[in-house]
């Protein structure tokens, strides 16, 4: 205990011991709290103002001209294509990737067997290495298979990347379900599956959307695999489509922006709702219920 | 309703074995508490039954039929948890009801099953409630709901009221046994707490390093223990165990010469006993009276702590050679720290038992104590 805080504890004139908060405290922490919510929130206030605004007016402070031109010219170069394959890559790869990695982690925390720790650190260990490093095998093994240049290669890539941190995330979150729950379940007579699907499900749902959320926004910003992996246009993603904005002599500011805006939307209203859940996975790992 | 047994029953867990070579015969309708310390195999003896817990040897029977290969859901066993274990995103009525479900009873009968278990349990006004918006003593109520309504051949019940506080466990512990009464049960009950076992149990299993050490009615227990370690754990405060030697052997029985100078002729048998032999006297607190006893003997007590409690007053001192000795008088005596009082022996009433811990058998009594494991063998 510091001694600012030793001086705030006070012993009253009753007896009782109280606390006294020293008001400079609070208003510094509020100050820091702000500062730290300006340089978080900036940079996405200032793309999204800069997106309705004409390239002349793009970086003058006090100037400020409407327009929508920077929206029609991004899904005039196709961006609403690049919206949906962005989407249905991540989202089926989330479905997946979370199917398995559920079961995955349900095994490794309730099941004994031989060689469990070796197997858990190998899942963990495909998450140290870099990507950049497995882009060129899987750039030959797609090749190989016919994945390159296809909707289920760019699946299968971001369900691999995704499972290693997913699987530790929920294995850690499913230490602090008790396994009597799971007994309980055995008694009143459900198979394995039951178990996991009926039960343990239901209770890990703040975890699992903490985990997709993460798996989610993983795939969704992922740009290397993509550029490896992806050369027709019309199944290129997000990411890829708002990097063909950045040209070799001049960058469509305006453009990058609204494509910002649009990339940051998606993952806005998928996840908004969900904000609540996502919290209280996060902090359930905490405190045994 | 039926009866349980079990044959040979052993858990290892790797080169660890957990429980050795238990047998036991539980009765329908009988009352059987588990007790020991922790770590003695009670909870591993339950999950076995229950079939949470594969067996490494031996074998179970619910009624005529064996259990022990058989799934554990289809035992027709129910358990009770420590933890209650209520399912937290199901209301108290789908907890109730989620065992009949898996098992595809029709609902109009589910329902009927989870409001009469409520009615019984005076929690009908909980039903539609989540755990998470229930007391403790609620949610225990509702754990045990949980198992009425599969209406099973025997209740399981590991430690159901040790996360509940020191009042509550109380009015828990006399439901319990109206509920025994009232419903036609065969209840398994596992506990740490001797006086659950004593005051809830028609037959208690006293387990120690995964052995029974001795299975018998709350009395025997108390009064006829099978080894030292029994008479420790049954009766509350602890059995003063002394050091002691054999002075004399006869037909009527055994003298020694215990701490404090004190003499006592004890009426057991005294078979391979010889004098000089060294032994462990047993003396229950309860059993001490403050003065000398008519009939009895006495020593002096050095008193160094008390500790009232109302209707009794416990002393805790030193006799002889610095032994401690606890004696449980009633709560007016007037007696305080730092006094020497004289303490009264009864010799009818004191336990003796051998240097590995095996009781004497009493002279004079004809009741047939039930002895098994290693200690008594």
């Amino acid at each position: 205990m510091s001694q600012a805080q030793v001086a705030a504890h006070s012993v009253a004139l009753d007896g009782e011991i109280t606390f006294r908060r020293n008001p400079l405290i609070d208003v510094a922490v509020l100050a820091t709290t702000f500062v730290v919510w300006a340089f978080l929130i900036f940079p996405a206030v200032w793309i999204f103002l800069g997106s309705f605004k004409t390239t002349e007016t793009m970086f003058a402070a006090t100037t400020f001209s409407f327009t929508l031109d920077n929206y029609q010219t991004i899904f005039r170069a196709g961006f609403g294509r690049f919206i949906f394959n962005s989407l249905f890559i991540c989202l089926i790869a989330v479905v997946i990737s979370t199917f398995v990695s559920v079961i995955a982690s349900y095994v490794f925390s309730r099941k004994r067997f031989r060689g469990k720790r070796i197997i858990f650190g190998s899942v963990i260990l495909g998450q140290l290495f870099p990507w950049i490093i497995l882009v060129t095998p899987l750039f030959i093994m797609f090749a190989r298979i016919g994945l390159l240049n296809s909707y289920v290669g760019m699946i299968l890539s971001y369900v691999a990347i995704s499972i290693p941190f997913s699987v530790y995330l929920l294995v850690g979150y499913l230490e602090t379900v008790p396994r009597e729950l799971d007994e309980a379940a055995v008694m009143d007579g459900c198979s394995q599956f039951q178990i996991v699907w009926t039960i343990i499900f239901p209770i890990m749902l703040p975890g699992i959307v903490a985990t997709a959320t993460y798996a989610f926004l993983l795939m969704w910003t992922e740009f290397l695999f993509a550029l490896a992996f992806l050369t027709k246009t019309s199944l290129k993603t997000m990411p890829l489509g708002l990097a063909q904005f950045f040209g070799e002599q001049t960058v469509d500011w305006g453009a990058i922006m609204a494509a910002s805006a649009v990339t940051t939307l998606p993952a806005l209203i998928l996840f908004l709702p969900l904000q609540t859940k996502l919290s209280g996975g996060l902090a359930a790992g905490s405190v045994k219920g | 309703m039926a009866g349980l047994s079990l044959r040979g029953v052993t858990k290892q867990f790797g080169s660890v074995t957990a429980l050795t070579e238990i047998d036991l015969e539980i009765t329908h309708r009988e009352f059987v508490v588990i007790v020991g310390p922790s770590g003695c195999g009670k909870s591993t003896l339950l999950r076995v039954i229950a079939g949470l817990e594969q067996l490494s040897a031996g074998e179970i029977y619910v009624g005529d039929q064996p259990v022990h290969r058989v799934p554990a859901a289809k035992r027709g066993l129910a358990m009770v948890f420590q933890n209650y274990a209520l399912y937290p995103h199901k209301t108290v009525a789908q907890n109730m009801g989620f065992a009949l479900k898996m098992a595809k009873v029709r609902r109009d009968e589910i329902d009927r099953r989870v409001v009469e278990a409520a009615r019984i349990l005076q929690i009908e006004d909980l039903l539609e409630r989540k755990p998470r918006q229930l007391s403790g003593g609620q949610r225990q109520r509702v754990a045990i709901g949980r198992a009425i309504v599969r209406e099973p051949k025997v209740f399981l019940f590991d430690e159901p009221l040790s996360n509940l506080d020191a009042a509550l466990r109380v009015d828990m512990r006399v439901e319990l046994a109206k509920l025994h009464n009232s419903i036609d049960a065969t209840m398994i009950y596992v506990t740490h707490d001797q006086v659950e076992a004593m005051t809830m149990a028609d037959k208690i299993v006293v387990l120690r390093g995964g052995r029974a050490e001795q299975v018998g009615s709350p009395m025997d227990l108390y009064h006829r223990p099978a080894n030292a370690f029994v008479a420790g754990f049954i009766g509350s405060p602890r059995m003063n165990q002394l050091p002691a030697t054999i002075s004399a052997v006869s037909s009527s029985g055994v003298s020694i010469t215990a701490p404090g100078g004190l003499e006592l002729s004890l009426p057991v048998a005294g078979h391979d006993a010889r004098p000089g032999q060294p032994v462990t006297l047993g003396l229950r607190p309860e059993h001490l009276t403050v003065g000398p006893q008519s009939g009895g003997t006495s020593l002096d007590l050095d008193v160094y702590v008390t500790e009232p409690l109302g209707g009794e007053t416990i002393l805790y001192g030193h006799i002889g050679d610095n032994s401690t000795l606890v004696v449980k008088v009633p709560g007016g005596t007037d007696v305080g720290k730092g006094q020497r009082v004289p303490v009264g022996v009864v010799p009818a009433m004191c336990h003796l038992f051998t240097e590995d811990g095996t009781a004497f058998t009493p002279l004079h009594t004809n009741d047939k104590v039930e002895r098994i494991g290693a200690s008594s063998s």
